[in-house]
């Protein structure tokens, strides 16, 4: 029974690393009705041009600071060469456009900063805590506790944003409406800017995290593999729904794994949660906190 | 019935417009004028044009001929967002609020234009951008007040009856406190009861506020009732232009709504 | 350490470089298919700088070989087999003799050119991954899975740990987990260690890690159940570091873990950081810049303001290395076919397909060459496309890689007898007549 709750807690804190991942394809798809495909690209483009920056010398808080300047940049970037001329477009022209400019920041990232594999160290050590293994015997890693509290500051902020200021009321008002929101003077343009710049300072997190867990590598791209079903679970609009969703795909997928991947040769990890997120999608097609839309025709 | 307010000088010239999609002709030569403090009509059968006007002087249309002037500055190609903060505000045919959101945000976002902190205050909701917010919480609730929906304050809108999500519409509208208001068929689907109430907004923004209004409508009694002039289209070009009576009267009107044929 | 812009790599066009300047009829002609970009640039990138350095080393110093330049063209795979297949086609008559061999990198790649480099008469060379049972030449004449495989490898590795348990009658009884990477690659030692737990009595649990493998926590809280003396590390890219994470986290001992070669490159101790130290890995190839080859490629290009590595740090790092091997059996390949059918001369495929198959770098050469103890001896065969099957195991200290033990050689009487089963279910199914051996000169 230890053994079950030490892999249920594991799995609960590997979770809050995919809502990480999630969250950015939220919001961006919440505001333009996109599908970012590069959420990815941007996670590994991010942990990428810290390092970058760290290793050509600069302090940490610098280089995250540019790091973050870089991602500003491409927001802006985004918004002129690849939205703008876009807009108006049917949402899989967009699709389509968020694939291309995946392999555009993949080949960037790497052509700027090299090819090679880098560690990042945060400081926060990735071992068991003694404590909890000398009064439960559980095996509990720091890193993935302070981790798991960075995501949850990184909610509530959001949350705050979203709800308390202009801004997140415009762009709530542009995810439920475009028309509506351009008639009440919001610049669609202006918003596409401040969501992508969001959704880069997301993906900085989620880099930093990751590339500390992992290594700063072009596998973080894959991350957004991970992130799939918990936006199936979760609804791709809502963020609660990308909290939850993440702690369902990360704790079923660890038990599944242990429990039930050694009856079948095991490796299920990677396609279990796809299962789990298609038949709940029978279910409730909008996703945990989707919001149901019954479209008259 | 609008004693006390002054009509003015021509706040919207519009000045020969027209308008076609491909092959398909949706204004043709359109002008008239909209005078501060007026209320406006434009009627016609159903494909007149109508709603094309609206979307033109809104901005979402660009007219291929003519001219649209504001307040005077002619102007040409702009966005909804810009004719927005030019202080034009509008409701639509089909309601579009936002609704997922609460009544009194959606009023919010009608302050949009108006707050001035910048993103990053923003960001870390702190300061200029937690006074401005609490400022212009205050200019919301005075709509809500004047608009009497105090007790949906809190309702997200997909909740509320369709007569009272017109009515959140045009509180977010004025929320903007418009120097033009466009307003696409208010009473749609309304029942009697529910008509009474939004004419009596309609002439107390008017009144009160000296909104200029630009009102589309079908609701023939309504309109007589309402508003100070009144255009016709049909088939995209204008047929008529005058006072409600005038209107009325008017041969080629009559013409056009029984449907003789041209 | 910012890099110039390539454009051409980054639009994922292939990038052209001729190394020789004008074209002539005395060329040896070598394509360099590989990856530079994408999700595997970091082995691609050091494993090409490597060959593509010696290369223009040997140019630089010899003026080539007896007189013949060596040529190359870069095309980009990025690890991609239809890519490869494309990178193959496109090079494969370039230069007076056409394509002298092929190095696909990339076991998947290496499957798709199996057929066409028989047809075509290219040879294709699989260096330390690729078809384990093409090190049976009499089926497969046209491949060449050199220095050692997958299987001589784990058997190797075997030995390793049973030395330091203190003799093989040692494992009976010892617990040995088998962490691998869900895929064809991954799952290739299963029957070898199954056959090899019979043998000496440990008991083995294979546990498998999806693609790409950076979450393993499931699979670390099992290894923490079972409690194994020794586990395995079969991984590839982001799966290592991760896995070196995870095993720290569940406070199971580094140096209890030993990693396959494509587990064993600085690229995948790094990330994992202090996790790392006292790992050990087999190679086949050490790392270090303290080799005359080494210094050789410094001087004659370094030295010139040339080079491929951007990064220079990386000279001298195993996926550096690793080139200069694939550098050194291709240009003594070319010799020894030069040898035969004439000196100073281009040779042709089925030239050098000759000069592969009676290779032979024995001690003397490796010294010759300035490689003794950077790569293994090594001398093929038609019955044996492999030519060497020794290994050497590294451990990471938490800055470099240090060579612990000499070459460890496999154990034939298992790898053998298996890779002519599978060759020959292989002839079967292809209709493949094996070559009579005793009539190869």
């Amino acid at each position: 029974m230890q053994f079950f709750f030490e892999v249920l807690i594991g799995g609960l804190l590997a979770g809050v690393m995919y809502s990480l991942v999630a969250l950015g394809f939220v919001l961006i798809y919440k505001a333009s009705g996109v599908f970012n495909f590069a959420q990815g690209a941007m996670v590994f483009f991010a942990a990428l041009t810290t390092v970058g920056f760290i290793s050509m010398g600069a302090p940490f808080w610098l280089a995250v600071a540019l790091a973050l300047l870089a991602m500003v940049a491409l927001a802006f970037f985004t918004e002129r060469v690849v939205l703008r001329p876009l807009v108006n477009q049917p949402q899989i022209t967009l699709f389509m456009a968020t694939i291309g400019l995946a392999f555009f920041i993949e080949g960037i990232a790497q052509l700027t900063w090299g090819a090679n594999v880098h560690a990042l160290d945060l400081g926060i050590a990735d071992e068991p805590i003694e404590w909890l293994i000398g009064n439960t015997g559980m095996n509990i890693s720091k890193f993935d506790l302070v981790a798991s509290g960075i995501a949850a500051a990184l909610v509530a902020v959001l949350a705050v944003f979203f709800n308390k200021t202009r801004t997140g009321r415009a762009l709530r008002a542009v995810a439920d409406d475009h028309q509506a929101a351009l008639a009440v003077g919001i610049s669609l343009q202006r918003i596409w800017v401040i969501v992508w710049m969001v959704a880069g300072f997301v993906a900085l997190v989620t880099g930093l995290l990751w590339g500390a867990r992992n290594g700063v590598q072009f596998a973080l791209t894959f991350l957004a593999l991970k992130a799939l079903p918990v936006l199936i679970l979760g609804g791709f609009e809502s963020i609660a729904g990308a909290i939850v969703g993440g702690l369902i795909v990360g704790a079923s997928e660890k038990l599944a794994e242990v429990y039930i991947g050694p009856h079948v040769g095991g490796g299920i990890e990677s396609w279990f949660p796809y299962v789990l997120a298609l038949a709940f999608l029978l279910v409730r097609p909008e996703g945990l906190f989707g919001e149901r839309r019954i479209d008259r025709v | 019935m609008t004693a006390g307010r002054e009509i003015g000088r021509p706040i919207l010239e519009i000045d020969g417009v027209s308008l076609a999609f491909g092959g398909v002709v949706a204004l043709q030569g359109v002008s008239f004028d909209v005078r501060e403090h007026e209320i406006r009509a434009i009627i016609g059968p159903n494909g007149a044009g109508k709603s094309s006007m609206l979307n033109v002087i809104n901005g979402v249309y660009h007219p291929q001929q003519g001219t649209v002037a504001f307040k005077g500055r002619k102007r040409r190609n702009v966005d909804p967002h810009e004719a927005a903060q030019q202080g034009i505000a509008r409701t639509f045919q089909n309601i579009a609020l936002f609704r997922g959101m609460t009544v009194l945000d959606n009023i919010m976002t009608g302050r949009n234009l108006k707050m001035k902190s910048n993103f990053l205050q923003q960001a870390v909701y702190w300061g200029a951008a937690k006074r401005e917010e609490l400022e212009h919480r205050a200019k919301a609730e005075a709509v809500i007040d004047f608009l009497e929906i105090q007790h949906i304050r809190k309702t997200p809108v997909g909740r509320l009856p369709y007569g009272l999500q017109k009515r959140v519409e045009l509180a977010r509208a004025l929320a903007a406190e418009p120097e033009l208001l466009l307003l696409d068929e208010p009473m749609a689907g309304m029942n009697l009861e529910e008509k009474q109430d939004m004419s009596r907004f309609v002439l107390d923004v008017n009144d009160q506020m000296g909104t200029s209004i630009v009102l589309i409508e079908h609701d023939m009694s309504v309109v007589m009732d309402l508003s100070d002039r009144v255009v016709v289209l049909d088939y995209g070009r204008k047929i008529a232009d005058g006072t409600p009576d005038e209107v009325r009267n008017d041969r080629g009107v009559i013409d056009a709504y029984l449907g003789v044929a041209h | 350490m910012l890099r110039n812009f390539r454009l051409s790599a980054l639009l994922g066009v292939a990038v052209f470089a001729f190394a020789g300047t004008a074209y002539s009829q005395n060329e040896q002609f070598v394509p360099m298919n590989g990856y530079w970009v994408g999700p595997y640039a970091a082995g691609g990138s050091g494993i090409f700088g490597g060959f593509i350095d010696y290369m223009n080393m040997i140019n630089s110093r010899d003026g080539g070989i007896n007189g013949v330049k060596l040529t190359y063209e870069k095309c980009e795979t990025e690890y991609n087999n239809a890519r490869g297949v494309e990178c193959y086609e496109r090079t494969k008559k370039r230069g007076p003799t056409g394509a002298s061999l092929v190095h696909p990198l990339s076991t998947g790649i290496t499957y798709s050119l199996i057929d066409k480099g028989t047809s075509d008469h290219i040879p294709i060379v699989s260096i330390g991954y690729g078809r384990t049972d093409a090190s049976d030449g009499r089926v497969f004449p046209w491949v060449f899975p050199l220095i050692t495989n997958y299987w001589s490898q784990n058997t190797a590795k075997i030995k390793f740990i049973g030395m330091k348990e203190g003799g093989m009658d040692k494992l009976k009884g010892k617990k040995i987990v088998n962490i691998y990477h869900d895929s064809a690659y991954g799952k290739e030692t299963i029957p070898v260690l199954d056959a090899q737990a019979k043998k000496y009595g440990f008991e083995v649990s294979h546990i498998p890690v999806a693609h790409p493998g950076n979450e393993q926590q499931a699979q670390w809280l099992q290894v923490r159940q079972i409690k194994p003396d020794w586990v395995i590390l079969r991984g590839w890219g982001v799966m290592n570091p991760t896995a070196l994470k995870a095993a720290a986290k569940i406070g199971f001992p580094r140096t209890k873990i030993v990693g396959v070669w494509w587990s064993g490159a600085e690229e995948d101790v790094i990330p994992a950081g202090d996790a790392a130290k006292g790992y050990i890995a087999a190679a086949f190839n050490v790392s270090g810049s303290n080799y005359p080859v080494v210094k050789e490629i410094e001087k004659f290009v370094y030295a010139k303001g040339k080079g491929e590595m951007e990064d220079k740090s990386r000279v001298g790092s195993i996926y550096y290395n690793r080139g200069v091997v694939f550098g050194i059996v291709t240009t003594e390949a070319i010799r020894t076919a030069q040898e035969k059918y004439g000196k100073g001369k281009p040779m042709t495929g089925d030239q050098i397909r000759w000069g592969l198959e009676n290779l032979n770098i024995d001690d003397k050469k490796l010294k010759q060459l300035g490689a003794t103890g950077f790569m293994q001896a090594l001398k093929v065969s038609c019955m044996d496309h492999e030519g060497g099957g020794s290994v050497k195991f590294l451990q990471w200290d938490g800055a470099k890689w240090n060579t612990i033990t000499d070459w460890i050689t496999s154990d034939q009487s298992i790898v053998r007898p298996m890779i002519e089963e599978s060759a020959a279910k292989y002839a079967k199914e292809k209709g493949i007549t094996p070559r009579d051996c005793s009539k190869e000169g």
